[in-house]
């Protein structure tokens, strides 16, 4: 992969957020109904628990313990069901009669915009700082 | 040359185990979230737009109360203290307190399942009520603890493999 400006990178990722925020702002103005945001704050915080479980990792990798692996799994586990809540929670509620198909669409999509553009910025500073590429 | 392959030709390679464990604890978590907001969905479509006399009241969240500390036990044993009843860390005793726990998570989880089954029955098919919206609140609960037991399944299978990983990382 050639190597970007950080630059280019950082207002590539901004204005990839602001496009997200754009189609929940949107979701949420049009029908005057602000569950979007709830959406998109789960979106926001679903790559945290592995963020969180990495860091425990990194540090304390010099005995390579099998709680290390343990926790992982927990921060992917519940990495995983944040992400899946985020995606049912707006079709829960056009299920439910309280967004509409157009708002839901709009959620889900600007949802993973966010979501996307967190994962993409962690990874790019853990490339700078190690050599490890992005993996699943 | 490579003896360790499965398959004749090398297209079929299958992938190594930590990607496996990755991508089944991911697959273990967005099932668990499918089988909670099922319920979930079941319980606010019945207070907000429901039309018919059932509800989902406290009766229908048992079994995915059942699933779930079930799930939660079987998935925090120890496996290692399962097998070695004989030598190593393990007395006979740990051995024995494990498998009974063990006993007790997977009674929780078979309550959970078919708890699910006897609330659609009871409450939703021997009264007649069997027309989709409604017979959907029953259905709800009988998929949510399905898919609950399936991401309990996953979790076990994938914490059981063989992980060359973890010892290909500590040398």
């Amino acid at each position: 992969m050639p190597q970007i400006n950080p630059l280019t990178k950082i207002i590539g990722l901004s204005s990839v957020l602001a496009a997200g925020f754009l189609l929940i702002v949107l979701a949420g103005a049009i029908y005057g109904n602000w569950f979007p945001v709830v959406a998109v704050i789960i979106f926001g915080f679903a790559h945290l628990p592995i963020l969180i479980t990495q860091h425990f990792e990194n540090n304390y990798d010099d005995f390579m313990s099998e709680a290390a692996g343990y926790a992982i799994d927990l921060g992917r586990f519940l990495s995983s069901f944040l992400l899946t809540t985020g995606i049912a929670f707006p079709l829960i509620l056009n299920h439910c009669h309280i967004l509409t198909k157009v708002a839901t669409v709009l959620t889900i999509s600007g949802g993973l915009l966010v979501y996307g553009t967190v994962v993409t910025f962690a990874s790019f500073f853990d490339a700078d700082s190690e050599e490890a590429t992005f993996e699943i | 040359m490579d003896n360790g392959r499965l398959f004749k030709f090398s297209a079929f390679k299958l992938p190594n185990s930590a990607t496996v464990r990755a991508v089944g604890v991911y697959l273990s978590g967005a099932l668990y979230a499918i089988g909670f907001w099922v319920m979930v969905d079941a319980a606010i479509y019945s207070k907000s737009v429901n039309a018919s006399v059932v509800h989902v009241t406290f009766i229908d969240w048992i079994p995915a109360i059942c699933s779930s500390f079930g799930m939660l036990i079987v998935n925090s044993i120890e496996k290692s203290r399962l097998l070695s009843s004989e030598g190593g860390f393990g007395s006979s005793s740990t051995t024995w307190q494990a498998r009974l726990v063990l006993f007790l998570g997977f009674s929780l989880l078979a309550i959970g399942i078919s708890g699910s089954f006897l609330v659609l029955i009871l409450k939703f098919l021997v009264k007649n009520f069997t027309s989709f919206p409604t017979v959907g609140m029953g259905v709800s609960n009988v998929v949510s603890n399905a898919c609950i037991m399936l991401s309990c399944i996953t979790l076990w299978i994938v914490q059981n493999l063989e992980d060359d990983y973890s010892y290909s990382l500590a040398l």
